[in-house]
């Protein structure tokens, strides 16, 4: 929707103030952004192997010299001989360590909790893709729970200060103030073109008798009165059988991070069924800004669960406290519906303070890794957690124009109820893009999934505002 | 005493001055000793602002046309040994200046783009244009500009067209172009309908100087003449109730960018002798908002692969649709086949035409309304420009504009088309501000002057003091500033 942004011109004394062509365009702008920072959040998949050697975790993103550092954060248990590797993927097709830990004993990789890597002087290919994988050879990984990029090298900065406009005389505005009210737009219209990646969704189970296992983890930043929201069928369910969903700290199971709920389970499915619906997470303390992470498993063998997605988006009862105007030629121009304005974007700017904080974060789409990579190619995704897990997807939301993309044969872009599809061409594992302005039944808003079909299979998919 | 003062007076003797730019060893020479007695006349005219935006952007050119003694073949080229033999005439620089005695003001600057000569008659006409003509005649070719504000756009395009505006010269304009380009299109029709795609005015003032003026122009102008039957030989007032409409819709034409794409293919094999150049014009298949690279290949006739011989210059296109481009070949004894040369880039694509409609009394699609579609101008992009036209225009004509035609005034040199002059007549009534759109100046000295002008009740729905003026209006639902369009 990066095209529904509208143009607006620096302001200056001595002008007209358009209502069409000035204010109604700044609403607009408002309101994109409103609408932003309330998008559906996708969850990012955390990953854990306690097989060794594997490649633990991998992701990609388009790499962006505004936000040049990755923040990385992995907790390693490696014996004597055992190391770990960050690598990423140079211009010549070869990994590349960007760092190593070969320390014994259960620390966090690199002897850092969240690790920051400055990669502006890495070697990418030319189609700038920054693709990374987390190898563990001689011990486990309990958790791989970060995987983003940040920095704002070079976007819009925010005004010094926040217009507050008054009626009367003696309060005539000037064009800094419009002008500043257009910066705050741009300083968050810079910060809202970030990829939006997806949720890798799947069918489930495990082979572990009388034992609870967790099978997915994904993260998620609380950036208000958000739901999480589920859809999921059991089946293969007896009596005492559980499906269970938590909320923990971003962490766990890290030592010293712990679930939340008082441990206990935010839903619990004990029979075969469908289940749809929403948990208001507004419940549990959670503190805007701060990260935390939904966890599925099973209890115990035998049962499975088809996951058909998970997100993060508004409660019904989400209320917004600005609600600009439309202005129409001829109104007389008031302090208020300024003021409006003003304060959505303010409610915007990434603060835990504000009502809708418009995060920059620009996430790493992770990689279906639970899937038996082909003999003697693990590069292309290979993790010796598998857990007789099939039917992967990765699902998403439309909101950017351009679908990026890496798969092994052609797979099926479907609509959320599988009516449509679209299939995308085979990549050889290559790095691709595609503009979804081309898959005629696609629209702006609508769910869709990418899947694997056969032993065609999808590794990675994202959207993005710019190929 | 000033101009005006003179002119007022009705007793000063008016003067006029004729001046060619023949060469820069001579500078401006003095012609007016050579007027004859069919005197001279300047048409100028802007358009009408209260028409519809499908009849804006033609402002036209000025014109002037000097009838001057030629008995001695001064103005005739094919004599030889004559002015106009020795440094040419055609597109020689002309300036007519008029005022009183030594009280002189600028009233005309152009270009003599004809003469009209006899063998029977000592006397020539010189038939001029104004300055813009230096513009019109331009083909221009641009590179893709992107978010740009009218007034930015139109820089553009006069710069590309070889004119530097003055400052000041192109006020503020109130939309944002989100795509514009030009490929070898005439600059003066992109340059109206640029200003038309805001309700904009653009047009040659009697400097020569190129102006652009956004549709807020008048809101804080005054009114510098006022005439009543003292001053006019004639005032016809002329309301054209047939040119209304109640609901104006105008049609806005979104663009988007394509992904990365090849946009253009060598169909046939270059051939480039050793150690030669060779330019070519290549022309994309779409205009490009991003140019991303190019493939190349060469090979000898044997067919051995020597693209590392061939360079490029320059390394990519400056303008959005084509790309001026030399080959080298650097190798000094094969000839270079280039038989591949794929360019890609991201290209400058349309997307479903859209509509706004102004109907503020909901009358449309029954018996009542009488609609006007405009569609067409291609910098009309988004729903802010759109809107503004429909609105204005719909303002505008949803009652009978009314044209006011002053003839056999007193010349008076120091008006200027977009002038606001106060008009009024006891015959017809007439008793309104106007804005001049048309002057005509004829005759021998004293010269007699016909004014075109429009009402200038219909402008604005609003009194001028009453929009919101930046920096000065204060906010109030009370008695605050309005907002524009």
């Amino acid at each position: 929707m990066l095209h529904a942004w509208p143009g607006l011109r620096e302001l200056t004394d001595g002008e007209f103030l358009g209502a069409s062509t000035w204010l109604n365009a700044l609403t607009r702008r408002a309101n994109w952004i409103y609408g932003q920072a309330h998008a559906i959040q996708y969850l990012q998949r955390q990953t854990w192997s306690w097989y060794s050697p594997a490649t633990v975790w991998a992701g990609e993103t388009k790499y962006r010299s505004e936000h040049p550092t990755l923040v990385f954060s992995a907790r390693i248990n490696l014996g004597e001989s055992g190391a770990a590797y960050l690598e990423y993927v140079n211009s010549s097709g070869n990994w590349t360590t960007i760092a190593s830990d070969g320390n014994a004993g259960d620390r966090w990789f690199n002897g850092v909790e969240n690790n920051e890597f400055d990669c502006s002087g890495l070697d990418l290919p030319s189609d700038g893709i920054l693709r990374l994988r987390f190898y563990v050879g001689g011990g486990e990984c309990t958790l791989v729970a970060r995987a983003w990029m940040k920095g704002e090298v070079g976007l819009t900065a925010w005004p010094g200060s926040v217009p507050l406009f008054a009626d009367g005389v003696g309060n005539e505005p000037t064009a800094a103030d419009f002008n500043a009210l257009k910066q705050m737009s741009e300083y968050l219209y810079d910060r809202a073109k970030q990829p939006a990646y997806g949720s890798i969704v799947g069918t489930v189970n495990h082979e572990q008798p009388d034992a609870y296992e967790p099978l997915f983890r994904w993260s998620f930043v609380y950036d208000g009165r958000k739901a999480l929201h589920y859809n999921l069928s059991t089946w293969g369910m007896e009596a005492g059988d559980l499906v269970r969903i938590f909320l923990n700290e971003e962490k766990y199971p890290v030592t010293g991070y712990s679930r939340l709920n008082g441990g206990n389970p935010l839903a619990d499915f004990v029979a075969d069924g469908d289940y749809s619906g929403d948990i208001d997470l507004s419940a549990y303390g959670l503190t805007v800004g701060e990260r935390y992470q939904i966890e599925l498993g099973i209890y115990p063998d035998g049962p499975f669960v088809g996951i058909n997605t998970i997100y993060i988006h508004d409660l019904d009862s989400e209320t917004r406290t600005h609600v600009p105007a439309t202005f129409a030629h001829g109104d007389r121009l008031a302090a208020a519906p300024l003021n409006v304005i003003a304060g959505s974007l303010s409610d915007c700017y990434p603060d835990a303070s504000r009502e809708s904080p418009l995060w920059m974060i620009h996430h790493f789409q992770p990689h279906q890794l639970l899937r038996p990579a082909p003999p003697g190619d693990p590069d292309i995704g290979y993790s010796a957690y598998m857990r007789g897990v099939h039917h992967y997807r990765v699902r998403l939301t439309h909101r950017w124009r351009y679908l990026r993309y890496r798969s092994q044969g052609a797979v099926p872009l479907m609509s959320a109820d599988g009516s449509l599809s679209y299939r995308l061409p085979d990549t050889d594992g290559e790095a691709s893009v595609i503009d979804l302005d081309k898959i005629s039944w696609l629209s702006y808003g609508m769910e869709y999934e990418i899947q694997d079909e056969n032993e065609n299979w999808i590794m990675c998919a994202y959207e993005d505002y710019d190929a | 005493m000033s101009i005006d003062t003179l002119y007022d007076d009705h007793v000063a003797q008016p003067a006029a001055k004729v001046e060619i730019y023949w060469s820069d060893v001579t500078g401006w020479v003095d012609e007016t000793s050579r007027l004859s007695s069919g005197g001279l006349r300047i048409d100028r005219s802007l358009q009408n602002p209260l028409r519809s935006l499908g009849r804006l952007g033609q402002a036209p050119i000025g014109t002037a046309s000097i009838e001057v003694q030629n008995a001695d073949g001064r103005y005739s080229a094919a004599k030889p040994g004559s002015q106009a033999n020795i440094y040419g005439i055609f597109n020689k620089k002309i300036r007519i200046s008029l005022g009183y005695s030594s009280d002189l003001t600028v009233a005309f600057v152009g270009r003599i783009t004809g003469v009209r000569e006899s063998e029977t008659s000592v006397e020539a006409t010189l038939v001029c244009r104004d300055l813009g003509e230096d513009v019109a005649r331009q083909a221009v070719r641009t590179s893709l500009a992107t978010q740009q504000t009218t007034r930015d756009w139109i820089e553009t395009l006069l710069n590309a067209a070889g004119y530097t505006p003055g400052a000041g010269d192109l006020e503020k304009s109130h939309c944002v172009i989100p795509y514009a380009y030009a490929e070898k299109d005439n600059a003066w029709d992109e340059l109206n309908q640029a200003a038309a795609s805001e309700a904009g005015v653009l047009f040659t003032d009697k400097s020569g100087s190129i102006r652009f003026w956004a549709y807020t122009h008048w809101l804080t102008e005054s009114v510098v003449y006022s005439w009543d039957g003292d001053f006019y030989q004639e005032l016809v007032p002329e309301r054209d109730y047939f040119s209304t409409y109640n609901v104006v819709t105008v049609e806005y034409e979104p663009r988007q960018e394509a992904a990365a794409a090849v946009v253009y293919q060598l169909h046939r094999a270059l051939h480039i002798p050793p150690g030669e150049s060779r330019s070519e014009t290549l022309t994309f298949r779409f205009p490009l908002t991003e140019f991303t690279g190019y493939e190349m290949a060469a090979v000898t006739g044997g067919g051995e692969d020597i693209s590392a011989d061939v360079s490029i210059s320059p390394a990519s296109p400056a303008s959005a649709q084509t790309w001026e481009i030399e080959f080298t070949n650097n190798n000094t004894r094969h000839e270079a086949f280039i038989t591949k040369f794929n360019v890609t880039g991201r290209a400058l694509v349309g997307r479903p035409s859209e509509s706004y409609t102004a109907d503020p009394n909901s009358v449309s699609g029954s018996a009542d309304a009488k609609e006007l579609s405009t569609r067409g101008n291609w910098y009309v992009q988004t729903p802010e420009q759109a809107r503004l036209l429909a609105d204005l225009i719909q303002y505008r004509l949803s009652t009978p504009p009314m044209v006011l035609r002053l003839r056999g005034l007193p010349c008076n040199p120091n008006l200027e088309l977009g002038d606001k002059i106060s008009v009024s007549g006891a015959q017809t009534g007439v008793n309104t501000t106007a804005v001049v759109i048309g002057i005509s100046i004829s005759g021998m000295i004293p010269l007699v002057m016909d004014v075109t002008a429009v009402d200038y009740s219909y402008f604005y729905e609003h009194a001028d003091s009453e929009y919101f003026l930046i920096g000065t209006s204060h906010l109030s639902t009370a008695d605050g500033g309005r907002c524009v369009y």
